[in-house]
């Protein structure tokens, strides 16, 4: 992963980010900022927009670098100015082509919404984590069969594979998956993902 | 959204983690069944996520996210390390003359520039801008207070402590930019006397009224007001900008209106206890009254409208009055939180403000540049800097004495 290149064994990155470090910085933009755009891309459907509040928020926080104690706190600062900066959004969009009632129905702009948004792009990330971690060939496997459902004789097919490499392939993924997650408290994901992979 | 409620957001994730683990606990499992059964809606996320469709989505578009969040990065590392450290906003500038492509972004935190990293903060010196051969410092607390005799007091933020006596009122300055009138019960005959707080262009000031009801000055502005509020209504006379917190005050069991009589004959705002900012510098096209909380009735001569938080009157010179809907309250309200903030502003909208705070006078040496600005800056940069986010968006401003000059 891109952002482990940045990791200073010398110093927290939190104690480093207090400081000013750009490093650190670097560091946490890399950890967030893909669960943060595609929060963002939930609440408004605007990809570049998306982009832009995602970006801006970025910049609030290196401004404040100096507040934060925790990486939580970090990550709690970027979820609520996001959230913040695409209700503003939802707001100008709305003088400009919304009815008022429509708005007044607009589960968007609910907290609980949000929240649950929150949810799902944490869970959904560490899966993605998980899954890019894979060896190359045993993620291509893996994709394949998880992504884009192939089943086993196509993808051995497509990749002028044996299906027993397939086979063995997917269940060395699923096991990788795990291993790397158990790590992380995240065997869960191993065996979410054997759901998906076992007919 | 606060941090209590996504540290609980954060813990469901870590149980659904550990059921789908089946490594939770009784307890927690009882935790997240809670969760579960407080609403529908965290059912169906519930539900939603072990859909193979919906993580599969979710991960395509991580990883289409991802491929870009380098070039995304670019953006803002270049800048990173002039980016002030306090809380100095970024400036985002929107350029619009590319009509037809989405919007440009074309700087972003250049606010900064002028500082040197870290813990110089905002006093840091600027770097000697090119164009700029002269500097002028951001206004600040200043005012001058006309007496019931005519006599003039400077204000300033350093004195405090009580300056003088007048009607039934002891005229207190209280620091911070902030002039306090407090009823004095030893002279509760005295007659009721007028006094003026006035605020020079680059000074703003605070004042406490005998009701309780609070008025924040911005730049060239004025209020003239009672010493003490007395039989059925309370008056104000405002020119320019003043942003108010009026206090509710009860004559018997009567609630007694607040008025702000606008310029000359720029209609009236009666409210009875609310927040509202009033914007009625003559160099505008409107008058502007924003309403915060509660109630305002809003009129000029027989046009009236009576508004909702939220809502915006606009009073224009022909005497139109319009009601915005949606307004943008906090544009309406920056300059009271030590911001310029603007929304699809044109540049003069932009320099009309900078003139009021800066003390300068802006002379156009060709056609206006025709910009968008989107964004919002902090008051306390001083004017060379300010101008250096401009400079940056293509709109080349000089200093020279006291005006801005805008150049081809």
């Amino acid at each position: 992963m891109m952002y482990q290149e940045f990791h200073d064994g010398n110093m927290p990155h939190i104690a480093a980010f207090r400081k000013g470090n750009t490093t650190a910085f670097s560091h946490y933009y890399h950890l967030f900022y893909v669960p943060l755009r595609y929060f963002a891309e939930q609440l408004i459907k605007d990809k570049a927009a998306s982009d832009d509040i995602v970006t801006n928020v970025f910049i609030k926080l290196w401004q404040k670098h100096a507040n934060f104690s925790s990486e939580e706190r970090i990550k709690s600062f970027l979820y609520i100015c996001t959230r913040n900066a695409c209700l503003d959004f939802i707001k100008h969009q709305r003088i400009a082509r919304r009815s008022e009632q429509e708005i007044a129905d607009n589960t968007v702009l609910q907290e609980d919404f949000a929240l649950n948004q929150i949810i799902r792009t944490e869970l959904y990330w560490h899966l993605y984590n998980a899954i890019e971690q894979l060896p190359v060939e045993c993620r291509r496997i893996f994709k394949m069969s998880f992504l884009e459902e192939m089943k086993n004789q196509e993808i051995a097919d497509k990749l002028s594979l044996s299906i027993k490499t397939v086979k063995n392939q997917k269940a060395r993924a699923i096991v990788l998956i795990r291993k790397r997650l158990l790590g992380e408290h995240l065997a869960a994901w191993a065996l979410w993902c054997a759901w998906f992979i076992i007919p | 959204m606060k941090k209590r409620a996504l540290h609980a957001s954060y813990q469901i994730v870590e149980l659904i983690r550990k059921h789908l683990d089946e490594s939770i606990t009784p307890a927690e499992n009882s935790r997240l069944e809670h969760w579960l059964q407080a609403k529908e809606a965290n059912r169906i996320l519930f539900r939603q996520l072990a859909e193979k469709e919906h993580a599969g989505e979710a991960i395509s578009r991580f990883k289409e996210i991802a491929a870009e969040r380098a070039a995304t990065f670019e953006r803002i590392s270049s800048q990173l390390t002039t980016l002030p450290s306090s809380r100095t906003r970024f400036f985002l500038f929107r350029h619009w003359s590319y009509a037809a492509a989405a919007t440009v972004l074309l700087c972003l935190g250049a606010a900064s520039l002028f500082y040197f990293n870290n813990s110089s903060g905002p006093t840091a010196r600027p770097k000697p801008a090119v164009t700029v051969v002269t500097d002028i410092p951001p206004g600040g607390n200043k005012a001058t207070l006309t007496l019931a005799n005519g006599s003039v007091i400077t204000l300033d933020s350093l004195q405090s402590g009580t300056l003088v006596r007048q009607g039934n009122a002891a005229v207190i300055q209280l620091g911070n930019g902030q002039l306090a009138y407090k009823k004095d019960a030893a002279a509760r005959d005295a007659p009721v006397v007028y006094n003026i707080i006035a605020t020079p262009r680059g000074g703003q000031y605070q004042l406490l009224l005998p009701d309780g009801s609070k008025a924040w000055l911005n730049a060239a502005s004025s209020l003239r007001f009672p010493t003490a509020f007395t039989g059925g209504k309370r008056k104000v006379q405002l020119t320019g900008e003043g942003y108010f917190e009026v206090a509710p005050l009860y004559t018997g069991k009567k609630k007694t209106p607040f008025i702000v009589e606008i310029g000359p004959g720029g209609g009236q705002v009666e409210v009875l206890g609310t927040h509202f900012n009033v914007m009625a510098y003559d160099d505008e096209s409107a008058v502007k009254v924003t309403l915060l909380t509660g109630a305002v009735k809003v009129s000029k001569g027989l046009a009236g409208a009576r508004l909702t938080p939220g809502q915006q009157a606009q009073l224009d010179k022909a005497g139109q009055l319009k009601v915005q809907p949606q307004a943008d309250v906090a544009a309406a309200m920056a300059w009271k939180n030590g911001m310029f903030q603007f929304h699809s502003a044109d540049l003069p909208a932009v320099l009309r403000q900078l003139s009021r705070w800066y003390d300068v006078d802006v002379i156009y040496k060709g056609p206006v540049p025709s910009r968008e600005f989107e964004g919002e800056i902090e008051r306390n940069l001083t004017l060379s800097q300010v101008l250096r986010i401009l400079e940056k968006n293509q709109v080349h401003i000089k200093i020279e004495g006291t005006q801005m000059v805008v150049m081809p």
